[in-house]
């Protein structure tokens, strides 16, 4: 009989607790952007698109030592080594839409010449459209940062 | 009966229909409304101005729909369970004073038709769910019709004690017994014991067992489609308007409160506000509570529910008692 009236008045205080917390919900900022119009800050950890880094001179950091396309469990990067340039890349070819941003690519690294751009969306009508140069064309000394990506045959 | 109140009968039931549709497109708007911003969401928030077209927009979208009706369902019953629904959620309305010049009727028995014309929401379910020949839709049934039968005892209790000080059946006597002091403060167990089997009478969250959509996909409404789905959906909210009404009526005081800037209205809209603060009270715990498991639901009934509102009619009779012999 005791236990009876204990769990009914703990049973209440209990709703009542759950009630505030609701009622509080309803009288603080709503949490929801409305999408197209209203763009929510992206963190500088998130993962939306592999991108080589540049040093202030504009020289690619990568050595094409080939390691990330070693580690990458899908098998979505492709580096070809400089011919003519010492320890640079030729192309760094990176087929997005096999990637599952692990980021093992990223923490292997020796130079720390990779990194993920805060890209929120990428659009394309075809297949091939998704694989990436991520190597410029004019790759070397002194190039002006220009569009890093863009569409190749992978 | 002469020609002005036969009028008068057909102009009140016309407006009260309208009331009834009026009623829940703007509760279905605004439940979805605090629905989202209970969760910290906007709701509906892309048709007209902070979505406020979205029910009509919806509603059309019902009506255009075809309502399917399943070969083996037996079709007769199935077609008339939402008209069944939705026809007697009307008649209530017709008794509950709005205000002193607001009421159709004012019935002897006005206390008591109400809660029999309420009880007949779940013939109207119980049909659905047979009727729709899917075991999903009878689960829903069934459950409905041993939860309302458990929680329509408590109601009727605790509407027989606050009868018992009133003296009167009648709503209106009711109304106006509650001059000096609303009932709520004679009857605070009562009213508690009301508005929680009041929320499972409706078939809402967190005791809405017949439509449980995790456990029944959604109970006896599985196989409605179209407008039939719109007419149960609109009779729930009608449901809902009636029992917040009547807790009005019974605890708070009906019509009255301080007089306000439209002195003829003011009874009115005190009646409104009282009513529509109680049915933002039922969206907030639908949005609070998860469902409740079946065998507490009807534990919660027979062990808490019915004895609590016995011991409240006993305590209510005695000093009823003691105050006739005191004062008269």
């Amino acid at each position: 009989m005791k236990n009876y009236f204990l769990d009914l008045i703990r049973g209440i205080i209990s709703l009542l607790n759950g009630l505030l917390v609701t009622l509080q919900a309803l009288f603080s900022r709503p949490v929801t952007e409305q999408y197209p119009r209203q763009k929510a800050e992206l963190s500088p950890n998130f993962r939306g698109c592999l991108a080589l880094v540049q040093d202030d001179a504009g020289d690619m950091l990568c050595t094409a030592c080939g390691l990330c396309t070693r580690t990458c469990p899908s098998k979505c990067l492709t580096v070809e080594r400089s011919a003519d340039v010492k320890r640079k890349p030729e192309s760094f070819r990176y087929d997005i839409s096999r990637c599952s941003f692990c980021g093992m690519c990223v923490n292997v690294c020796p130079v720390s010449a990779l990194m993920f751009k805060p890209i929120r969306t990428r659009v394309a009508v075809k297949r091939r459209n998704f694989c990436l140069e991520l190597c410029p064309a004019d790759r070397h000394a002194g190039s002006p940062r220009g569009p890093a990506l863009k569409s190749c045959n992978p | 009966m002469d020609s002005t109140t036969t009028i008068r009968i057909f102009v009140s039931v016309v407006l009260i229909a309208g009331f009834v549709f009026a009623n829940a497109t703007v509760m279905g708007y605004l439940e979805r409304k605090l629905a989202g911003h209970f969760q910290r969401r906007l709701g509906p928030m892309e048709v007209g101005w902070h979505g406020i077209l979205q029910m009509p927009v919806d509603g059309i979208k019902l009506l255009a729909k075809r309502m399917l009706v399943p070969k083996q369902a037996e079709g007769l019953i199935f077609r008339l369970a939402p008209v069944i629904s939705l026809s007697p959620v009307l008649l209530p309305l017709m008794v509950i004073p709005f205000s002193p010049a607001l009421q159709v009727v004012d019935m002897k028995a006005g206390l008591i038709f109400v809660l029999a014309i309420e009880a007949f929401g779940t013939i109207a379910i119980f049909l659905a769910g047979w009727s729709s020949n899917n075991k999903y839709a009878m689960m829903g049934a069934m459950r409905s019709v041993a939860q309302n039968i458990a929680y329509e005892i408590p109601i009727l209790l605790v509407a027989l004690s606050v009868a018992l000080i009133a003296g009167s059946f009648s709503l209106r006597q009711i109304v106006i017994s509650q001059a000096a002091l609303w009932f709520i403060v004679l009857q605070p167990l009562g009213f508690l014991i009301y508005m929680v089997a009041g929320l499972s009478e409706c078939n809402r969250a967190p005791f809405d067992l017949p439509e449980a959509e995790s456990e029944l996909t959604a109970g006896y409404l599985t196989e409605y489609s179209g407008i039939a789905f719109s007419l149960f959906m609109i009779a729930e909210y009608t449901h809902m308007f009636i029992i917040c009404c009547l807790a009005t009526v019974l605890f708070l005081g009906g019509w009255q409160g301080p007089e306000l800037p439209w002195a003829e209205y003011s009874n009115a809209i005190w009646f409104l506000i009282k009513a529509y603060g109680l049915m933002f009270c039922m969206v907030w715990v639908r949005w609070t509570f998860p469902r409740v498991r079946y065998d507490h639901l009807m534990n919660f009934a027979w062990k808490y529910l019915i004895p609590f509102a016995l011991f409240n009619l006993f305590v209510t009779a005695f000093g009823v008692y003691i105050y006739e012999k005191l004062f008269s």
